[in-house]
């Protein structure tokens, strides 16, 4: 309770971070994936010693560039931005827990930006030995930048024995860094053929746009056999909570797991047999199509992925609405007198003229980081049809009903005012009046 | 104003997770980054103001309009890759003012969060603006060309306020409760404050000197291939060189008389450190103006003056850097110091940063050094 809060109409502060996170978790993955696909690329145009191929995978770069270099960087640095307005406080201890490990993934971004920029720049200037030794200097240094990422993401959701070692490698090498690091790796690979295939509709030589879609497709079958396998290991090493959850435990991220599993299947499924069996009648509309369901699939990914880490923000440390808690799974807060922690908030206490406003006020501090009123994941028709009662009574037992849920924090007084404010928002409320 | 006791009540507590080094490498760190942030983003801005001006004298037609139409096709050119790296070495001074500055720096972003944010709309928009200028020929879209550019500048102008905007409000934490109370959703500049103004003018008259000194490094670059075009570059610059240097004298002068008494004392001697880096970043603005002056016929064709050029101004950003930084320390001291951060050295991963830093850097020159074909041959971008 640190921090002032945002209040973001409508929409709420974490699904503006999931706008922002999304489409760049989409090109960032295809920044990654792209240097593996234009080394090779390379490497082919020399073996086959293919001009017009060349030509293909210079406009392909040019356009890798601007959507990585543009979009991809300043959507990344949007990330930063959105997580330090929304999540201040976890922002802070990601940052100081990883210091290091975020600067040594910015000198791999520089040398990714810096070597795709000498690509594109100097593409014909350069002998192909020297571009070939570029795209693959590239796509390390976009692959260590994954790996420094992917140590900082799944920390988030398993974070082993850090909070007892204290150590930065037990918090990066944490249990679900390695699969989640080669799960991500394969999506990157497939997220370069599908952005391949994507160009390549552009050709206008015909036979070069089937060569280059077919090639491209290659990129596709990793996953079919990779993707199943790796989401399982990966699913193995998450907590029982977050398992529960995606399995049954929450309908919204069982039904967006399989949203993700199924756009996965028809993407790669769809992708590579309209690639060899109808390449000519392959359009930018229909890749365009594929790139939907490659971001369908991200972006459910990316959402049950925060879904299952729930009600923490920082497994094991941290809730949802920012209040720590200590090795023993007990808040770092008073919570007998909610109020009294809230550096930012007028009200202290809850009397029996403020019940209301007090209400209104532990509503934005325990709740707003998930819920809006009337927006995502509104509170205003999820309350709709609960009494007065039932409305206290959820709020006493809201762990215990769901568990993806934080406990209520406070004192009697406050959970009342927390009820009566939502009550408020269906009903006609007057203060003291209808909560007897 | 709250007084101390106040101000410490509604400052967010520093996080209780170490950093991994003193607070001083990580200062030192966030000075070096952003010194080198400052350099490309200089040129962002000055950049667009000598891209409208001779976008606006090829349309009207006055003086050599082709020249001039050149000039204004090589620095269009050059700003994408300018943009590239400011957002790139930007990024790591962001993550270390992040760390050390952190209860401030959340606070007053949450407080301006809406306009916070839409810098990266700004941004981005201008970013392929730039492109779309700079990829496309002139009769693509022609009539639009001049607005686009002037709306890629001021998505450029509005950034740069909005961060010198925050920057400022961090330094003043005791204006936060009061703000946070009377606003709504973030919707709030801070503006009142005459630091910001002198500073923010200060940094639109220092890109144009900045601007200037790059400039005139690709003159140089190109005497050999064409002197005469190199002669007008240097002639093109020079009066806006000299006026900018002015400009930012006058601006100096005013910043330094409205800081408070405790931190004007320390740059006139009180503080002897502080005083050599401010006197010495001003000195070495003054030498670069000077020899710039006295070598003005020939700068363009001088190696060793275009050089000893670079690098002065470098070292005059540098101390500037530095003092600015010094003041932004003072500004805050009664309420937050970030010396005070906990930290617990982790020689292994600040020891892996520097090495992978060195094999970055050494990785970058060795892909500019890569053979390139001979003769050069094919398009260019």
């Amino acid at each position: 309770m640190n921090y002032p809060f945002w209040d973001v109409p409508f929409l709420g502060g974490s699904s503006l971070i999931a706008i922002i996170a999304i489409l760049h978790v989409i090109v960032s993955h295809l920044a990654v994936g792209g240097g593996f696909y234009i080394y090779f690329t390379e490497r082919k145009v020399r073996l086959e010693n293919d001009s017009k191929f060349l030509e293909y995978l210079r406009s392909h770069a040019r356009f890798f560039m601007l959507l990585t270099t543009v979009f991809g960087a300043v959507s990344g640095v949007g990330i930063w931005f959105v997580i330090g307005l929304v999540s201040p406080a976890a922002t802070s201890t990601l940052i100081h827990i990883f210091l290091y490990g975020w600067a040594v993934e910015w000198v791999f971004f520089f040398v990714e930006i810096a070597a795709i920029i000498i690509y594109v720049y100097k593409f014909d200037a350069l002998t192909q030995s020297s571009r070939e030794k570029i795209a693959m200097i590239y796509f390390i240094a976009a692959w260590l930048s994954l790996f420094i990422i992917n140590g900082v993401i799944t920390f988030m959701l398993t974070p082993g024995d850090y909070y007892k070692t204290g150590s930065f490698l037990t918090a990066f090498f944490n249990p679900s860094f390695w699969p989640s690091l080669f799960f991500r790796s394969v999506i990157c690979i497939v997220f370069a053929g599908i952005f391949g295939m994507f160009t390549a509709t552009f050709l206008m030589d015909e036979e070069t746009r089937v060569k280059a879609l077919r090639y491209s497709s290659y990129y596709l079958v990793p996953g079919i056999v990779l993707m199943p396998v790796l989401a399982a290991w990966y699913f193995w090493t998450i907590p029982g909570l977050s398992k529960n959850i995606v399995t049954g435990g929450s309908a919204v991220i069982m039904i967006m797991a399989g949203v993700c599993a199924g756009s996965a299947a028809l993407l790669i499924v769809a992708a590579i047999a309209h690639a060899w069996f109808e390449p000519k009648r392959l359009s930018t509309i229909s890749t365009l199509l594929l790139i939907v369901f490659a971001g369908t699939f991200m972006g459910t990914f990316e959402l049950v992925r925060e879904g299952v880490r729930k009600p923490y923000t920082l497994y094991n440390r941290m809730y949802s609405n920012s209040i720590y808690v200590d090795s023993q799974g007990r808040p770092e807060i008073n919570t007998q007198d909610f109020l009294s922690n809230l550096k930012w908030c007028p009200i202290k206490s809850v009397t029996s003229g403020n019940k209301l406003a007090a209400g209104r006020e532990i509503f934005r501090y325990q709740c707003q980081a998930c819920h809006s009123l009337d927006g995502y994941n509104a509170v205003r028709p999820l309350t709709k049809s609960w009494s007065f009662d039932l409305t206290k009574h959820s709020l006493s037992k809201l762990n215990e009903v769901k568990g993806f849920m934080p406990p209520f924090f406070g004192s009697a007084a406050e959970r009342e005012a927390l009820a009566l404010f939502l009550y408020s928002l269906n009903n006609v409320v007057r203060e003291e009046a209808d909560a007897k | 104003m709250p007084g101390t006791c106040e101000i410490l009540t509604v400052l967010p507590a520093m996080d209780s997770v170490p950093l991994m080094a003193h607070p001083l490498l990580q200062k030192f760190l966030l000075l070096l980054t952003f010194t080198l942030h400052v350099v490309p983003m200089n040129f962002l801005l000055g950049g667009c103001f000598f891209a409208v001006l001779l976008k606006v004298q090829k349309i009207i037609k006055i003086g050599d309009h082709e020249k001039a139409y050149r000039l204004y096709r090589d620095i269009i050119g050059a700003m994408p890759t300018f943009l590239s790296f400011t957002i790139t070495l930007g990024v790591a001074p962001l993550l270390f003012i992040q760390a050390l500055y952190g209860p401030l720096f959340y606070t007053s972003t949450i407080l301006m969060a809406p306009f916070w944010l839409s810098v990266l709309g700004f941004i981005l928009v201008s970013y392929y603006s730039l492109y779309l200028l700079s990829w496309t020929s002139e009769k693509f879209l022609k009539p639009l060309r001049l607005p686009v550019l002037l709306a890629a500048a001021a998505g450029f102008v509005y950034s740069a306020f909005m961060l010198s905007s925050n920057n400022s409000l961090m330094q003043s934490p005791g204006s936060f409760h009061a703000i946070y109370e009377k606003t709504f959703y973030g919707i709030f500049i801070f503006v009142n404050d005459l630091d910001l103004m002198l500073r923010f003018h200060h940094v639109l008259f220092g890109s144009v000197f900045v601007t200037s000194v790059i400039i005139l490094i690709m003159a140089y670059f190109k005497r050999c291939d064409d002197p005469q075009y190199a002669d007008y570059i240097s002639a093109y610059v020079r009066p806006f060189w000299y006026m900018s240097f002015a400009a930012q004298l006058a601006l100096g002068v005013s910043m330094l008389l409205s800081q408070k008494a405790e931190v004007f004392n320390a740059l006139m001697g009180n503080d002897a450190g502080h005083t050599f880096l401010f006197w010495a970043g001003v000195a070495l603005a003054c030498l670069v103006f000077v020899v710039g002056f006295l070598g003005r016929n020939s700068i363009q064709k001088n190696g060793s003056l275009i050089l000893s050029v670079s690098l002065i101004t470098f070292l005059s950003l540098s101390g500037m850097v530095m003092t600015r930084d010094f003041i932004r320390d003072s500004r805050m001291k009664p309420a937050f110091s970030y010396i005070h951060n906990a930290y617990e050295w982790n020689y292994l991963v600040v020891g892996i940063f520097f090495l992978v830093f060195a094999a970055g850097l050494g990785t970058v020159y060795y892909m500019l050094s890569l053979p390139e074909k001979t003769p050069k041959t094919g398009k260019s971008i």
